[in-house]
């Protein structure tokens, strides 16, 4: 079952991007209680469809959507966001439901306590609609089965037979559905990235120590992010000013803050953008049916960017052992009580309890030899962005994979595993290296398919050019269409 | 699909959570790092490197 692509139209308000319903609110069309409750009345009625929800928070959602409804502060003061639903992933904690961590040892965990990026929400006066599934323990210990997950697996909204993709599933699932405009995912190492690309929307995975992870379950305190997904890359930058910023609770915030470059200097910036690509990530590595959407991707942004020419990423290092080691052995420090108390025995996932366990012998030597890996290819990255702005290459060489199916079982063809064939990597391991840097990068789509499944295109540039990647994809997107074709629903 | 999948044999699964640690294991040692390379610090890209201790609370034991 394929959903047939229909573009969205501006009056539509399931699908509608943030100043479309800021427009709206402004013109009293409905008031932000009435939004609020159809938008509870969606997710409960139709987030399970997508297995999307881990649970609807009406209560919480009526209370911060008649607070924006009273608010007489002059709009701009408190920002566009004010009395606009959203979710967040069930990884951040947030008063007034549990958070389960997407796994059943935490079914019942209570945290009396707003992650920073929840609390930063709600002082731009946004609505929290709804905690979004995920990825039991956002996938630590290599899970095999998009099952995964104490709410199911997560269904995509363009085919329910297919993933959503993980770990941040009901965050992606629920804006590509249309049951919230923009929610909150996380990513460690791809799972921002994954979901965006299999769902059609466009995700932003800030620079490390951009947005506080304080209130978020840690799996990496090395690797992980938080960051937005919405319709559109302006709804993504308008998120992330209101959650990026140094916070004590969290020292590994930088300080840093995010503004979104103006028109002007928008415009004068993707002019002169310098854009590295590789031909062989899409030529080489992309899996049969997303091919020819990825090439007339790279074909479309390459017409809206200053100049497009050959850049590879740093080569020459072991990827996925380095995320896999840094990940493995601080989650096994993480999730000690867990494996070792016996608890891990109730998650759902098989390949993730063994993986859990196996990472308890993970050696400190060879933790410390990925982390002085990753010393060098921040070094190396900083020497590629010394001659280019941004890199781009694919979001995920295929469309998304069948819902039954065992994630480490490729059908032949579909996106390729470098190494074992030999050919050039290109930028497709982007994902694992630049999480390992810590780099920022934005996934956006970029058409469909052949068999009718969003594909998407992904940049990545240096610490901090969140600005530069907002005002790439925003110009990309106001001349495609793309991210305003949603499924039929 | 491929032959070499696991099984979902829990026992196996255990196996090939351990052979994924022992290719891990290989790969990294299979990329050498020059003896004067430093693990990044855990906090942020943009924080001091290495903050200076206060001299009066230096003390020994601890690692």
């Amino acid at each position: 079952m394929t959903a047939t692509p229909v573009e969205s139209g501006k009056s539509e308000i399931r699908f509608a991007t943030i100043p479309e319903l800021a427009g709206a609110l402004r013109r009293r069309a409905f008031s932000a209680r009435e939004l609020a409750t159809a938008t509870c009345d969606l997710l409960e009625a139709e987030g399970g469809r997508y297995n999307a929800v881990a649970a609807v928070m009406r209560k919480r959602a009526l209370r911060e959507a008649d607070r924006a409804d009273r608010s007489s502060a002059p709009e701009d003061s408190e920002g566009p966001l004010r009395g606009i639903p959203y979710g967040a992933k069930d990884l951040l904690a947030a008063r007034g439901a549990p958070t389960t961590w997407g796994a059943p040892p935490y079914r019942d965990q209570m945290l009396n306590d707003d992650a920073t990026a929840i609390r930063r929400l709600g002082r731009a006066g946004a609505v929290l609609a709804a905690k979004l599934a995920m990825v039991e323990l956002a996938g630590g210990g290599s899970y095999r089965y998009p099952s995964a997950s104490l709410q199911g697996p997560g269904r995509n909204p363009w085919d329910l037979d297919r993933w959503s993709g993980g770990s941040s599933s009901g965050s992606a699932a629920a804006v590509g559905a249309g049951l919230v405009p923009y929610s909150l995912g996380s990513e460690t190492s791809g799972s921002i990235g994954t979901p965006a690309a299999f769902c059609g929307v466009t995700g932003l995975r800030p620079t490390y120590g951009l947005v506080s992870r304080h209130g978020a379950m840690a799996l990496s305190w090395t690797l992980d992010k938080i960051g937005p997904m919405a319709h559109t890359a302006e709804d993504c930058g308008t998120v992330l000013a209101a959650v990026a910023g140094g916070d004590r609770a969290d020292p590994s915030t930088s300080g840093r803050r995010f503004r979104p470059l103006a028109p002007d200097a928008s415009a004068d910036a993707t002019r002169h953008a310098r854009i590295g690509y590789a031909e062989e990530d899409v030529a080489e590595h992309a899996a049969p049916e997303a091919r020819n959407a990825l090439a007339a991707g790279v074909e479309e942004f390459g017409r809206i960017a200053g100049t497009m020419r050959r850049a590879t990423m740093p080569e020459g290092y072991p990827f996925g052992a380095m995320v896999g080691t840094v990940f493995g052995a601080e989650g096994a420090s993480i999730f000690s009580e867990l494996v070792d108390g016996g608890g891990v025995d109730a998650l759902v996932d098989e390949r993730q309890k063994a993986g859990l366990r196996a990472a308890n012998e993970i050696l400190a030597r060879d933790y410390l030899h990925a982390m002085r890996l990753r010393t060098l290819l921040q070094r190396d990255f900083a020497k590629v962005f010394d001659e280019i702005d941004v890199l781009l290459t694919v979001g995920r060489t295929s469309t998304a994979p069948q819902i039954d199916k065992p994630l480490d079982a490729r059908p032949p063809g579909a996106g390729s595993t470098p190494a074992a064939d030999g050919k050039p990597l290109g930028n497709t391991p982007l994902i694992p290296a630049g999480n390992l840097a810590g780099l920022p990068a934005i996934f956006f789509p970029c058409g469909f398919g052949t068999d009718g499944l969003p594909v998407g295109l992904q940049l990545v540039g240096p610490p901090f050019s969140e600005p530069l990647l907002v005002a790439l994809v925003s110009a990309y997107q106001a001349v495609t269409h793309h991210h305003r074709m949603r499924p039929v629903v | 699909m491929s032959d070499e999948r696991p099984s979902d044999d829990p026992e196996r699964l255990r196996e090939v959570a351990k052979e994924a640690l022992t290719a891990n294991r290989a790969a990294l040692r299979a990329r050498p790092v020059p003896i004067d390379v430093e693990p990044p610090t855990i906090f942020g890209v943009e924080q001091p490197r290495r903050p200076m201790p206060d001299p009066a609370s230096r003390h020994s034991g601890t690692a």
